[in-house]
């Protein structure tokens, strides 16, 4: 984890106006920020291009910014903000308010779909389900969750937030961010089997 | 699934994660969750998404942004606190950069042509994400300038379009935060300082002319703003320096918007950068004058915007004013909020103190022909958000508000790291 009493005075030095300590602050944040966006865009190019806009929109408000223990989660709610823009903008619809997958997932009473196979040992099923987690159908799959889910599978894998972070940046509490977390997995399980459930190429 | 039952998973997930992270194997991770046909499952997708998802930045991209930020901050906000005397030393002294900065500016430049995100920013107002591409482009294009005349045709260009913004982020709702003000005047200093070292006797009339003309304007969107900003306009008008009057023949009139108004009206002949719509459609009168006379005004017309400037401004090289005696006239020291120490050099450099090299934009994008940008300026198919109307509508103004005394005591407060006045 990154040493926060030195980027507090960090922080500190470019409110103040020194840009090299600008610069150090952007070394120590660019790869989860770019992680984030690019997670969320897909598009590299577009991905380093808003990875900019968000350490410039950083520069102007860190006047405004109150030390709470880490910049991560200030910065992440930036970048999300700036993703947002982004595709308001563009007119494309992320923001699904309900994927095929979560139609599916009934939250009071659908058994697990593994339950399917459940005559085998568990193990055989896990390894059937790690056969099916491979980069490619991930990243895909991740498209396909709402807006919500993508939201803290970002900020926690992609960014490598804390869950305490994460509850910041996402402005709710530790319990509600592992319960999302928690959806969000199940969600993306469910869209990895689906891909494969012979329902074809396509996934809704 | 039961909620208890759920939001107990879910701890248990994020406990196994939690200790995944300290270095537990996942194997033996998912023999302990192997009560649970799910959470093995989802203990190994959460540890795969980690690996793929986490994707550090590819150095070029990181070289060339922080660069490119590291400019744009000395530019903006250091540059700012620097020309305040926090003793920062400037980029000014380093050549390699100022060479990275000056081929940033060019590729700039070179995108330029190409539209890609300078299209895109074109509309961007202070505070936008893309306003910094907006700037840097201004520079760009005042870097390729050929000509002194060139660059002070730019720089009042881009005063009009620092009142257009605050005209545009009123109309939003906003309230011009002190800094735009700052860069307006500061855009007027500038234009000033351009079209005098120029040499050229029509562009300095011109200048002086549009600055009259702006702060006219600026003083009219104080009926649109709240009072604090109506206070701040006024005090940063009260330092900044006068308007000239066209011809500087003319006795001036009690205050410095009856100039603008009435400096609009004769000089309607000279050029304006937008659509020549002339301006006071509210006739010759001065609209909004404010008909109390200020004090500090000198009795007898100053030749010119930029001489006023060169000696309001607390340089050691600025000379007085050659201009008949002005009695009283703004004390150079109040002049610093937007001037500084610059004094007027035939190097049109923006940012800090005078040794800065000409142009620190930074390159935000070296990519001019990158599809990505092009879709990026095409996908902005909605207008901007507020309808900007011509900044020189009539508008109706209560004659008999007058004047705020020209000192104040200090900022309205909207500016949290306020700047010691040199």
């Amino acid at each position: 984890m990154t040493d926060h009493s030195d980027e507090r005075a960090l922080v500190e030095r470019a409110i103040a106006g020194d840009a090299g300590a600008f610069g150090s602050l952007y070394q120590r944040h660019v790869d989860r920020v770019y992680s984030y966006i690019r997670m969320r865009v897909r598009d590299v190019a577009l991905a380093e291009d808003l990875t900019q806009e968000v350490f410039i929109q950083a520069m102007r408000s860190l006047e405004r910014f109150q030390w709470q223990g880490s910049l991560a989660p200030w910065l992440m709610r930036i970048a999300r903000n700036i993703v947002i823009d982004h595709w308001r903008r563009a007119s494309r619809r992320m923001d699904r308010t309900q994927s095929a997958v979560e139609a599916a997932v009934d939250e009071d009473g659908e058994s697990s779909r593994l339950e399917r196979v459940e005559d085998e040992s568990w193990q055989a099923a896990l390894a059937a389900a790690e056969a099916r987690m491979d980069h490619g159908r991930i990243r895909t799959a991740m498209t396909q969750l709402t807006e919500l889910q993508s939201q803290v599978l970002a900020l926690r894998f992609a960014a490598g937030l804390s869950i305490r972070e994460t509850a910041v940046a996402m402005g709710r509490s530790d319990g509600a961010i592992k319960n999302l977390q928690h959806h969000a997995l199940r969600a993306l399980r469910r869209l990895l089997e689906l891909d494969d459930s012979g329902s074809g190429e396509d996934v809704p | 699934m039961s909620e208890e039952r759920s939001t107990r998973d879910a701890e248990r997930l994020q406990a196994a994660i939690d200790r995944l992270s300290a270095g537990t194997d996942l194997d033996e991770l998912r023999s302990e969750l192997a009560d649970d046909t799910e959470l093995p499952i989802l203990l190994t997708l959460a540890a795969r998404s980690q690996e793929v998802l986490h994707e550090p930045a590819p150095a070029p991209m990181r070289a060339r942004q922080q660069a490119a930020l590291q400019a744009t901050f000395e530019r903006t906000v250091g540059g700012r606190r620097g020309r305040f005397g926090r003793g920062l030393s400037p980029l000014s002294n380093r050549p390699r950069l100022r060479l990275l900065a000056r081929l940033a500016a060019v590729l700039v430049a070179i995108g330029l042509a190409c539209g890609s995100a300078v299209v895109a920013a074109a509309d961007s107002l202070p505070g936008d994400a893309l306003y910094g591409v907006k700037l840097v482009a201004e520079e760009a294009r005042l870097l390729i300038a050929r000509s002194a005349s060139a660059r002070a045709a730019l720089r009042l260009a881009y005063a009009s379009e620092r009142l257009d913004e605050i005209d545009a982020l009123i109309d939003r709702g906003v309230m011009p935060p002190a800094a735009a003000i700052d860069s307006l005047i500061d855009a007027w200093h500038r234009a000033a300082d351009e079209a005098a070292t120029s040499g050229s006797a029509e562009l300095t009339a011109r200048a002086d002319d549009e600055i009259a003309r702006g702060i006219a304007d600026l003083r009219r969107l104080g009926d649109q703003v709240d009072d604090d900003t109506r206070g701040l306009i006024e005090a940063r008008l009260a330092n900044a320096p006068l308007p000239g009057r066209s011809g500087g023949n003319e006795p001036p009139p009690t205050a410095v918007g009856g100039t603008g108004g009435d400096a609009g009206a004769e000089g309607a002949a000279t050029a304006l950068p937008r659509d020549g719509v002339s301006q006071p459609a509210d006739g010759g009168a001065s609209p909004e004058a404010p008909l109390t006379p200020n004090p500090d005004l000198p009795a007898t017309a100053p030749a010119s915007v930029a001489t006023i400037v060169r000696a309001a401004l607390p340089s050691p090289t600025a000379t007085l004013p050659q201009d008949a005696g002005g009695a009283d006239r703004p004390s150079p020291t109040e002049a610093p909020p937007v001037g500084g120490d610059q004094p007027s050099d035939p190097d049109p450099g923006p940012g800090p103190g005078p040794d800065e090299p000409p142009a620190d934009p930074p390159a935000t994008e070296p990519r001019p022909l990158h599809p990505e940008g092009t879709e990026r300026a095409s996908s902005r198919s909605t207008p901007p958000p507020a309808i900007r109307p011509p900044r020189d509508r009539p508008r109706p103004t209560d004659p008999s508000r007058p004047l705020r005394p020209p000192v104040r005591p200090g900022d309205p407060g909207s500016r949290p790291p306020a700047p010691p006045s040199p």
